[in-house]
């Protein structure tokens, strides 16, 4: 037999053939998806921003309100403060619980990264309970309780925005802070002792300029988190005296004129604020929250010994967490159990009729159904998509690969304000698709919003599973697809379950997005509480409010027991 | 079982040239190592072999059937082969039983699951792991970790066996027994067995054939006691075995021996040597630690030096002697041994001169 007639037998192929295959469609898919839902919204959001003769007249427009400089330098202000709390709350706290031999630290370590995991929107609401000027709780006990002379601290307030915003960014800090301490080798600060420095100048002199990095990261993304931010200040602002403003606010001020022009000047203040996502990649590498993923800590680092001051620091770590977290959640807790918010606490004033009433209305029926749905579908599109995705950039041998990881996180570091606008202009009526009000717009934006998590989240999963794996069952007979799905997947199921939570919990309870997106028939549990809080019925917010809690909090717990505590906060 | 042919196999990334021209044929039943330190493009050979790398140029065929040939766009993929494959690191599925493990290229082949658990047991039987069929690969020791990807690589008695440095994650002890294993079951199972590995006692110890690589070329092949004896250049000689590397003069030479007067050396130092070299010109002499020996009484022809080390083996005696500005490698008997300081005269038994040319070493 020839040559030529043999391989002829052998049937021949087209080189390549490993990619020229289903594995090579569902990648094409993974990309276009990529493209139309992470890149299209945020390009043409820019283009649609310099429309018109005079390109520049959208900002022209916008730079002549004086209201536009003021929530321009409420945006400033906000974040700042918002930045100084989380990092004064952050770095004693982060060290205190990863340093140090402070009683249950691991458990205090989530509960003060809690807030990481609840929407800040939804503190708010708490806090209205306890510091609303008169009414608030906290207000009464100390001036008609402790007799205390007048002196309303009242939450609706610049200072109640920055406390707040600051809390709730603070575990960016504090996390950054913890993993950085772990990353120390003891042998480094055991030196500093041997030669003679103090435990307080070992802190000064070594443990601190390694954490510092990490501490200023954590403090730059919760800058730019609070820039960000919507649901703070648009439940606080508007009754604040003076009422503050700040960009997303007054974006969605615009939105709301439902005009042209009102919607050319939210498109070129909204490109004002995606600025915020180029600083968004250095806050990400400072803060080490590029790397944190894999599971493993660093075994073998001795607490350091509190000694008498043990005590002390426990009471602060309590007295921080009840007074940042636990008592606003309790608030709402309270509220959404008393029947009559005037008569006050007392046995007979608690009942579950709230619940039963607002469970009762059709539209929350819908909103729960929205918002369930939603949120589970986002995440299984996020899981898709961004598994797909960091599976060709770690084994496709693509040339063009590193581009993905850029796209991917575009998303996440742009303000969801400024993401929603981008949706509005390439959904409704671009190429013929026209999505406003129906589920399918909230859910592009939900899956593009949070893709990078997901992404992050597998490729920490395949990175640890060696090639070769694919490989012995590629020798065993198995095509690409199969040793990926039979092979791969299964390794990597912890890794995709977290990640289907990491996109679900935001989702759940999302508010930035949907405020601007959703329509009459589709409401989210975020969108009708905070209808229900601005003007109606504050019981029936806070029932809301415990609901997405619980739903988060029991998601979170399911994540640290299916990952043995890896995931999750 | 069957016959494995290279044909000028090339693989570049851009300009960079990992392999260039391997052709090699290899018998059915053989059992052919490729050995060379690390980055030599043996293991790159071998995956465009399995087909999990595709040549940039030349053909692979295996048992007649032509499987890579990027002129003519053929390409079989890795799973339409047939072979078998060991790797460095196991490559064992976590999520899978040791006879899932072993029984899953049956199953990808629709093998029911009855004959496939029994084939299973039987293949864990021939690798001594009868009985562990149900355990979880992380319960089992490393060595028994390579018996199951060993079991799951034959399962489905492939046409060749690749073996990619299988035994390197393992202690010595257990290698040595290994190596014993994987030849015995060559043996009895007649497969083609391609073999890559960075250890030339390894390779000496189990293979027919040994291709030694370096930067992407072969250098030499042939079997492992004619490498070591007429190794083709500096590189094989010092890759094989330990050689002390001299210089010398040559001072008469005649077919396939001279004479050698060695540089940098006390004593009168004239050694024969085998290899052609032109008299009078510069030579690199080899010479094997276990070539030289200890000749009192003798005066002419003779290495002398002085024992600086002397480490003892059991079944016999590493020394070290500095001549001149040298320090040689001595494999003495263990009876023999000298003390520290003692003052040598050295004979070589047997030398090996390659012509200096442009610097091959």
């Amino acid at each position: 037999m020839s040559n030529r007639m043999r391989h002829q037998t052998a049937g021949i192929k087209p080189s390549r053939s490993g990619w020229a295959s289903p594995a090579a469609l569902v990648g094409a898919v993974a990309v276009g998806l990529l493209l139309y839902f992470c890149v299209l919204p945020l390009a043409l959001l820019v283009k649609h921003s310099f429309q018109g003769g005079d390109p520049f007249a959208s900002y022209r427009l916008v730079a002549s309100r004086a209201a536009n400089w003021s929530a321009l330098k409420g945006t400033l202000t906000v974040a700042s403060g918002a930045a100084a709390i989380a990092f004064l709350l952050g770095v004693p706290l982060g060290w205190l619980v990863a340093a140090t031999d402070l009683p249950g630290a691991r458990s205090w370590r989530s509960l003060l990264a809690l807030p990481y995991v609840v929407p800040a929107y939804i503190g708010a609401v708490g806090w209205t309970y306890l510091l609303s000027d008169r009414a608030g709780w906290l207000n009464r006990l100390l001036t008609e309780g402790l007799g205390a002379p007048a002196l309303p601290v009242s939450i609706y307030s610049l200072e109640g925005i920055i406390f707040i915003e600051g809390v709730f960014f603070s575990p960016f800090v504090l996390m950054a802070v913890a993993e950085a301490v772990e990353r120390i080798d003891p042998a480094l600060e055991e030196a500093a002792r041997v030669s003679g420095a103090g435990p307080v100048r070992v802190w000064l002199d070594v443990t601190w300029p390694m954490v510092r990095r990490a501490a200023l990261g954590g403090a730059l993304l919760a800058f730019l988190g609070t820039c960000a931010s919507y649901g703070v200040p648009a439940v606080l602002g508007p009754s604040a005296r003076p009422p503050v403003s700040v960009l997303t606010t007054r974006i969605k001020g615009y939105i709301d004129l439902h005009t042209t022009g009102g919607f050319r000047q939210a498109t070129a203040l909204s490109a004002v604020l995606l600025l915020a996502a180029l600083a968004f990649p250095l806050a990400e590498r400072t803060s080490g929250s590029d790397s944190r993923s894999a599971g493993s800590r660093p075994a073998g680092r001795k607490p350091v010994a509190l000694g008498r001051w043990r005590t002390a620091a426990l009471a602060g770590v309590g007295a921080v967490f009840g007074l940042t977290t636990f008592l606003p959640i309790l608030a709402l807790l309270i509220s959404s159990l008393m029947e009559n918010v005037g008569r006050g606490f007392s046995w007979e004033n608690l009942s579950l009729v709230h619940y039963w009433v607002v469970l009762r209305r059709p539209e929350a029926g819908l909103a729960l159904r929205n918002s369930f749905l939603l949120a589970a579908s986002a995440a299984t599109l996020a899981v898709g998509v961004g598994g797909t995705l960091a599976l060709m950039q770690a084994r496709g041998g693509l040339r063009w690969g590193w581009v993905l990881t850029p796209l991917a996180w575009l998303p996440y570091a742009a303000p969801g304000t400024v993401l929603a606008i981008g949706a509005i202009l390439a959904y409704t009526g671009a190429w013929g698709i026209n999505l406003y009000g129906t589920l399918w717009m909230l859910l592009a934006a939900y899956a593009a919003k949070y893709l990078a998590l997901a992404y992050r989240m597998a490729a920490a999963g395949i990175e640890q599973v060696h090639p070769s794996m694919e490989e012995a069952a590629r020798i065993s007979g198995a095509s690409r697809l199969r040793s990926i799905l039979e092979v791969l997947v299964p390794m990597v199921r912890g890794h995709l379950v977290a990640a289907w939570f990491l996109v679900f919990m935001p989702s759940f309870g999302e508010l930035t997005m949907s405020i601007l997106l959703f329509g009459p028939d589709t409401p989210t549990l975020g969108t009708m509480l905070f209808e229900l809080q601005s003007y109606e019925d504050p019981s029936a917010a806070s029932v809301l409010a415990v609901l997405i809690v619980a739903v988060i909090l029991l998601s979170n717990a399911l994540v640290r027991r299916l990952s043995g505590g890896r995931y999750g906060i | 079982m069957s016959t494995l042919e290279l044909r000028a196999l090339g693989r570049s990334y851009g300009t960079h040239a990992v392999v260039t021209g391997f052709d090699q044929k290899i018998a059915s039943g053989e059992f052919v190592s490729f050995l060379g330190p690390s980055g030599c493009g043996k293991t790159t050979t071998l995956r465009m072999i399995a087909g999990l790398d595709e040549p940039t140029s030349g053909e692979v065929e295996i048992g007649g059937r032509l499987v890579s040939a990027p002129a003519r766009g053929v390409f079989v993929a890795p799973e339409e082969r047939r072979l078998g494959m060991v790797f460095q690191s196991y490559a064992l599925w976590p999520h899978m039983t040791v006879g899932e493990n072993v029984g899953y290229p049956l199953k990808l082949r629709g093998v029911s699951r009855q004959e496939r658990d029994a084939a299973a047991a039987r293949m864990l039987e021939l690798v001594h792991l009868g009985g562990l069929g149900g355990r979880q690969p992380h319960q089992l020791s490393g060595g028994q970790q390579q018996r199951v990807a060993l079991a799951r690589a034959l399962v489905m008695e492939p046409e060749v066996l690749l073996l990619d440095e299988p035994l390197s994650n393992l202690d010595a002890q257990l290698r040595e027994e290994l190596r014993f294993e994987i030849k015995d079951l060559q043996r009895r199972l007649g497969v083609t067995v391609v073999f890559v590995t960075h250890d030339q006692s390894e390779a000496m110890a189990m293979s027919d054939r040994i291709i030694v690589m370096r930067e992407g070329r072969i250098r030499q092949v042939g079997p492992p006691a004619e490498l070591y004896d007429h190794p083709a250049d500096l590189f094989v000689a010092g890759f094989l075995g330990l050689a002390n590397v001299l210089e010398g003069v040559v001072e008469s030479s005649g077919s396939e021996s001279c004479r050698v007067r060695l540089s940098g050396l006390a004593g009168q130092p004239v050694v024969d040597c085998r290899g052609t070299v032109a008299t009078g010109s510069r030579a690199d002499i080899v010479i094997r630690p276990e070539h030289f020996e200890v000749a009192p009484g003798e005066t002419t022809g003779l290495v002398s030096g002085k024992v600086t080390r002397v480490t003892f083996l059991g079944d016999r005696v590493d020394c070290r002697v500095a001549s001149g500005g040298a320090e040689l490698r001595l494999a003495l008997a263990a009876g023999s041994a000298p003390c520290l300081g003692d003052t040598l005269a050295l004979r070589a038994r047997d030398a090996v001169a390659f012509a200096q040319g442009p610097r091959n070493g």
